[in-house]
C-alpha cells in the first residue's frame, strides 16, 4: 500500500485501513496513509495486538470509522432486562450471544472477528456466519455485554441492535427438521428400491417365498417412517387446505401417498402382492427435493421488516441534568429525551432545545430535511441532522404517526395472497376429475370383474395423484428464482414470480427509487480553483446545517483552514473570513445582494458561493435520477400502465412529465395515502406492482400484489416486501419481469407434459394392468422428465433474454 | 441362500450408520453455514506466535450437560493453532512473502462471494 501511495500523486492516496480516498489531508503513521483519526486508531489497536495480518488477507479491509458515539449511548446494554432478551444463553459463568454485524464483508473480517479472543481475554469464542452477517460470541462473565459491544464498535464492527432484536430469535429448528425428513426419505427410498429388485426382475419365481416375504416386511418397515414422518407436511397441508375448502395441489398428493401406503400395506400383510412402497418412497423423496430446491432462501436478506428494525433499543432520557439510557418501551409521555446527531426520534415529540433538522426520508420519502423550530412537533422516525437536541415526548412509540401505519389492517393479518397460484387453480378441476375417473373405472370393473375393482380404483388414484404434477412448480419456478437471484433480483418465494407475471399496472415511488439516494451530493456549477475549494470546504465545516454537510462531503478532501468571524444567518446562509478573503455561501439573495428577482425557476435547492464579492457559481442539490430511467419507463410503458406516487412536492413535476403521463403523477402523498391508492387500484381488479424503497412505502408495498423494494446495498434494511431489487439491476427490470412471465408459460408446458404421462399411465390403470413394475418405471421417468424440462427450459429462456445464468 | 438374511441386515445396519452420521451432521450445525468454513479453513493453516496468547477458557468444555444440550453450534471455531505443538514452531506471520499467496487466494475468493 505504501508503495502504491508513493507511485501516484498525492490526490490518489487511499486509506490503508478502509481504502477510501484520503484527499490531501492523509494522516501518516508508519509510512501508511489514513483518511481519518478513526481509521488510524483501529490500525493502532490491531497492530499493537499482533493483528497486522488483517491487512494482508484482503486489501484495505477496514470499515470507515464514523463519528464516535458518545459513551452514554450504549449504556442501555447494562439493563438486565435488555441483556436477557438479547443473549442466546447466559449462566453464572458465561454468556453466549449472536450479533448481526452488517459490516462483515470480506475474509479479513472473518479472520479478525474469529481471533477476537486474542484482543480481549475473556472472549472464549467467536464464530462468524458470513452469509448471514452474523457472529456468535461466547464470553465469560468477567466481561459485560456492553464492553464487548464497545470493543466491536472500536474496531469498526458495531453490531446492529434494534427494537427487532429484542423480539426474540426467529425459528431455526424448522429447516433442520426438513433436512431430517429429506435424509430419512432418501435412505428409505434407496433401500426399498434395493429390496424391491427381485420383484422387478421377477426373481421371486426362482427363490423361496420366504425371501420375498422377508423383503416385503422389510419394505413395510422402511416405509413406515416415510409415511408417518417424511410426508407429514403434505398431510398437514392437505388437511388445512380442505378445512379452508380449497382443493390445492397438496390434496391429490396426500391422497396419492395415502392410497399407495394403504394398498401396499394391505398387499403385504395379506401376502397378495409386493406393494408399491418403492414408488411411494420415491414420490416423497422427489417431492422433498423439489421443496428444498424451491425454498432457496437468501440468508442475509429479510423480507418482513417493520419499523422495529429501524428503531433503536434505547433512548437517552434527561433526569435532573443526568443522562440515563432507557429501553424504548419505558419511554413515557412528557419525558425529556436527548437526541444526538444521526439518532432517530423514537416517539412523537416537541422540540425543547437545540436546532432541529429532521431528515424524514424514512417516514415521508421527502428527501430534503426539515427545519424544526422550538416548540414545533417532531414525528417519530425522523433523524436528527446536526447538533444534539432535547425533545419532550408527546405520544408513546406505538401510537406515533409513523408506527400507526402498522396498525392498519394490511399488517394485522398474515398477508394472504389474493390470487390462487396456477397449480392450485389447476388442481381445483384436476382433483374432482381424477376422483371421478377412479370411481367410474372402479364401478365398471365391479360389474365386469369384481375381484379387481378395488385394485383398479386404487391404481387410478395412484397414477393420477402422482408426483410429476407436484414437481413441475418447484423445479420450474425454483430455477427461475435462482436465475433472478443471480441477476440481483431477490424474491421472497416462487409465488412472487406468479404474481409478477400477472401485473397490469406499475407504480413507482420517487425518492430513493427513481433517484439514487447515495449520489445525492451537492455538485458545483461553475469553476473553482483548488485553493477556492479549500476555502469553501473550511467554511462549511463550521456549519451544522444539513446542506453544508452535503457540500462538505462532496468537496475534495483538503486541509482545513482556520476561518475567522464565522457567522450563520438562519434561513439565509453563512459567511467567514480567511486572510482577508471573505467567503459567503447561501441563498441567491443572500450572496448576490437583495436585487435578485425571486425564483429563477430552480427545480431544486441551490446554494450560491461568492469569494470576495465575486460570485463563483452555485451548489446544486438536485436529485440524481438513476441511469437508464428513461429506457426502463419506456420499456414498461409498452405493456403496463405506469404511475408515480411520491411524498415529495411538485418541484420536479416538469422534469417527470417527460417520462410519465401527467395524470399519473401523484405528489404530496403520505404513507397512508400511498397505501389507499394501491388499495383503490387493487379493488378495481388491477394487479399492481409497487416499486418503492423506504419505510414510507411499507404500506403500499404490503398492499400491492407484488411489492418490490429497491436498495443500494441488499444487506441494508428494506421494508417488508415480496422482492428486493439491487439498485444496480434497475435497468434490467423490464427484462426481469419478462423473464418471470416467460417462466409461467414454461410452467404451463411442464404441467402439460406431466398430464400426458398421467393419461398414458391411466390407460394401464383402468385396464387393471398397473403392476408395481409399471409404476416403478413410469413414476421416476415422469418425475425426471418434468424436472429436467423445468430446469433446462428456464435456463434457456434466461439465455435468450440475455440474463446472467 | 439363507446367508442373504444376515447380509441384508448387515447392509441395512451399514446404511443406517450413514443415516445416523447425516443426522448427526445436521444436529451439530454443519448445514447451518455452508460458506464461512471454506474461508475459515484457509486461516487455520497459518501459525501464530502463541506464547503470549492465553488459552481459550476451559469452561466451555467443562460446562454442564444441560448447557451442552442448549447450544446449537459446537465450539469448533477455537483455532487448532492453540495446540502446544504450534508454539514450538517459529512464527512467520510477520513475513509478508509467506502470506501473499494466501492473501491472493482469499482475494479471489472474496470476488466470488455470493450475496
Amino acid at each position: 500500500m505504501a508503495q502504491a501511495a508513493s507511485a501516484h500523486p498525492s490526490t490518489h492516496v487511499t486509506c490503508f485501513h478502509c481504502g477510501e480516498d484520503c484527499g490531501s489531508s492523509a494522516i501518516q503513521l508508519a509510512e501508511k496513509p489514513f483518511c481519518c483519526e478513526g481509521c488510524k486508531t483501529v490500525y493502532e489497536i490491531l497492530n499493537e495486538n499482533g493483528f497486522s495480518d488483517y491487512y494482508n488477507i484482503a486489501q484495505a479491509p477496514g470499515i470507515k470509522m464514523r463519528e464516535k458515539k458518545s459513551a452514554g449511548v450504549l449504556s442501555y446494554l447494562e439493563h438486565s432486562e435488555v441483556v436477557a432478551k438479547l443473549v442466546d444463553f447466559q449462566d453464572s459463568k458465561m454468556t453466549r450471544i449472536t450479533f448481526t454485524i452488517p459490516q462483515i464483508h470480506c475474509a479479513s473480517c472473518i479472520w479478525l472477528l474469529e481471533n477476537l479472543y486474542r484482543l480481549k481475554p475473556g472472549i472464549t469464542s467467536v464464530k462468524v456466519n458470513f452469509l448471514k452477517r452474523e457472529a456468535a460470541l461466547a464470553f465469560s462473565n468477567e466481561l459485560s455485554l456492553r464492553s464487548v459491544v464497545e470493543l466491536l464498535a472500536s474496531i469498526g464492527y458495531e453490531p446492529e441492535i434494534n427494537l427487532q432484536s429484542l423480539e426474540g430469535k426467529t425459528e431455526k429448528k424448522a429447516s433442520k427438521g426438513f433436512y431430517y425428513q429429506l435424509g430419512i426419505a432418501g435412505f428409505c427410498f434407496g433401500n426399498i428400491m434395493l429390496l424391491s429388485f427381485p420383484e422387478y426382475l421377477s426373481f421371486d419365481r426362482y427363490i423361496e417365498p420366504a425371501f420375498s416375504r422377508f423383503f416385503s416386511y422389510l419394505n413395510l418397515l422402511l416405509a413406515l417412517p416415510v409415511f408417518f414422518y417424511c410426508s407429514s407436511y403434505y398431510f398437514k397441508a392437505a388437511f388445512s387446505g380442505l378445512r379452508a375448502r380449497m382443493l390445492d395441489i397438496n390434496v391429490p398428493v396426500a391422497l396419492g401417498i395415502f392410497v399407495l401406503f394403504s394398498r401396499s400395506a394391505y398387499e403385504i400383510l395379506t401376502q397378495t402382492g409386493a406393494g408399491y412402497f418403492d414408488s411411494m418412497a420415491g414420490l416423497v423423496f422427489f417431492l422433498l427435493i423439489g421443496k428444498w430446491f424451491q425454498n432457496k432462501t437468501y440468508d442475509s436478506l429479510s423480507f418482513d421488516r417493520d419499523y422495529k428494525s429501524y428503531f433503536p433499543v434505547a433512548a437517552t432520557r434527561k433526569e435532573n441534568d443526568k443522562e440515563v439510557s432507557i429501553p424504548l418501551n419505558e419511554i413515557k409521555i412528557s419525558d425529556v429525551l436527548l437526541i444526538r446527531n444521526g439518532e432517530l426520534v423514537p416517539a412523537d415529540a416537541e422540540l425543547l432545545k437545540g436546532e432541529g433538522h429532521m431528515d424524514y426520508s424514512f417516514v415521508t420519502g421527502e428527501s430534503n430535511s426539515t427545519k424544526i423550530n422550538t416548540g414545533e412537533k417532531i414525528f417519530a422516525g425522523g433523524r436528527q441532522v446536526g447538533g444534539a437536541i432535547e425533545i419532550r415526548v408527546l405520544k408513546n412509540t406505538s401510537q406515533s404517526y409513523l408506527t400507526q401505519l402498522w396498525n392498519q389492517e394490511v399488517f394485522a393479518k398474515e398477508h394472504q395472497r389474493k390470487f390462487a397460484s396456477l397449480i392450485n387453480k389447476f388442481s381445483r378441476y384436476f382433483t374432482p376429475a381424477a376422483l371421478s375417473v377412479a370411481v367410474a373405472a372402479g364401478a365398471y370393473w365391479l360389474v365386469v370383474d369384481s375381484s379387481i375393482a378395488i385394485n383398479v380404483f386404487t391404481s387410478v388414484l395412484i397414477v393420477v395423484c402422482a408426483c410429476a404434477l407436484a414437481l413441475a412448480t418447484p423445479f420450474t419456478l425454483g430455477n427461475a428464482l435462482r436465475i433472478l437471484g443471480k441477476n440481483s433480483f431477490y424474491l421472497k418465494d416462487t409465488s412472487v414470480i406468479e404474481s409478477l407475471a400477472q401485473t397490469d399496472e406499475v407504480v413507482f415511488d420517487k425518492t430513493g427509487t427513481l433517484t439514487n439516494a447515495q449520489h445525492q451530493k451537492a455538485h458545483f456549477v461553475g469553476e473553482l480553483t483548488p485553493s477556492e475549494i479549500q476555502l469553501a470546504r473550511s467554511l462549511v465545516y463550521h456549519s451544522s446545517h444539513p446542506l453544508s454537510r452535503q457540500i462538505y462531503d462532496s468537496l475534495e478532501k483538503t486541509e482545513l483552514l482556520p476561518i475567522e468571524s464565522f457567522k450563520e444567518y438562519s434561513g439565509k446562509g453563512i459567511e467567514g473570513v480567511f486572510e482577508n478573503n471573505k467567503i459567503m455561501l447561501g441563498s441567491e439573495s443572500f450572496v448576490k445582494g437583495l436585487h435578485v428577482r425571486k425564483e429563477t425557476e430552480a427545480t431544486g435547492t441551490r446554494s450560491w458561493l461568492s469569494i470576495n464579492g465575486q460570485v463563483k457559481g452555485y451548489f446544486d442539490f438536485n436529485n440524481h435520477y438513476r441511469e437508464g430511467l428513461g429506457e426502463v419507463i419506456k420499456d414498461l410503458e409498452a405493456d403496463y400502465k405506469i404511475s408515480l406516487i411520491t411524498g415529495d412536492s411538485e418541484g420536479e413535476k416538469e422534469f417527470l412529465k417527460t417520462y410519465f403521463n401527467e395524470n399519473n403523477l401523484h405528489f404530496n402523498q403520505s404513507p397512508r395515502d400511498k397505501l389507499s391508492f394501491i388499495g383503490f387500484l387493487e379493488n378495481h381488479g388491477k394487479k399492481v406492482l409497487m416499486i418503492g424503497d423506504g419505510l414510507n412505502d411499507a404500506g403500499a408495498l404490503k398492499q400491492s400484489s407484488t411489492g418490490i423494494s429497491i436498495t443500494e446495498n441488499v444487506n441494508n434494511f428494506s421494508p417488508s416486501c415480496d422482492a428486493i431489487l439491487d439498485a444496480k439491476a434497475f435497468n434490467e427490470l423490464p427484462k426481469l419481469i419478462r423473464f418471470a412471465k416467460g417462466s409461467m408459460t414454461l410452467l404451463k408446458v411442464a404441467l402439460g407434459i406431466s398430464l400426458l404421462y398421467n393419461v398414458f399411465a391411466l390407460s394401464f390403470a383402468v385396464q387393471g394392468m398397473f403392476t408395481p413394475i409399471v409404476a416403478a418405471i413410469l413414476m421416476p421417468l415422469s418425475s425426471i422428465t418434468v424436472t429436467a424440462f423445468g430446469i433446462a427450459s428456464t435456463t434457456l429462456l434466461a439465455k435468450r433474454i440475455k440474463l446472467k445464468i | 441362500m439363507s446367508v442373504l438374511f444376515v447380509l441384508l441386515i448387515v447392509s441395512l445396519i451399514v446404511a443406517m450408520g450413514f443415516l445416523v452420521a447425516f443426522i448427526w451432521a445436521i444436529r451439530s450445525g454443519q448445514f447451518d453455514d455452508t460458506y464461512t468454513p471454506s474461508i475459515r479453513m484457509l486461516f487455520e493453516d497459518k501459525i501464530y506466535n502463541t506464547n503470549q496468547i492465553q488459552k481459550p477458557l476451559r469452561n466451555v468444555e467443562e460446562n454442564t450437560n444441560a448447557e451442552r444440550k442448549e447450544r446449537e453450534t459446537p465450539f469448533s471455531s477455537i483455532p487448532s493453532t492453540q495446540s502446544p505443538v504450534s508454539s514450538a514452531v517459529p512464527a512467520f506471520s510477520k513475513k509478508q512473502t509467506d502470506i501473499k499467496p494466501c492473501a491472493e487466494t482469499l482475494k479471489n475468493l472474496i470476488t466470488t462471494i455470493p450475496s
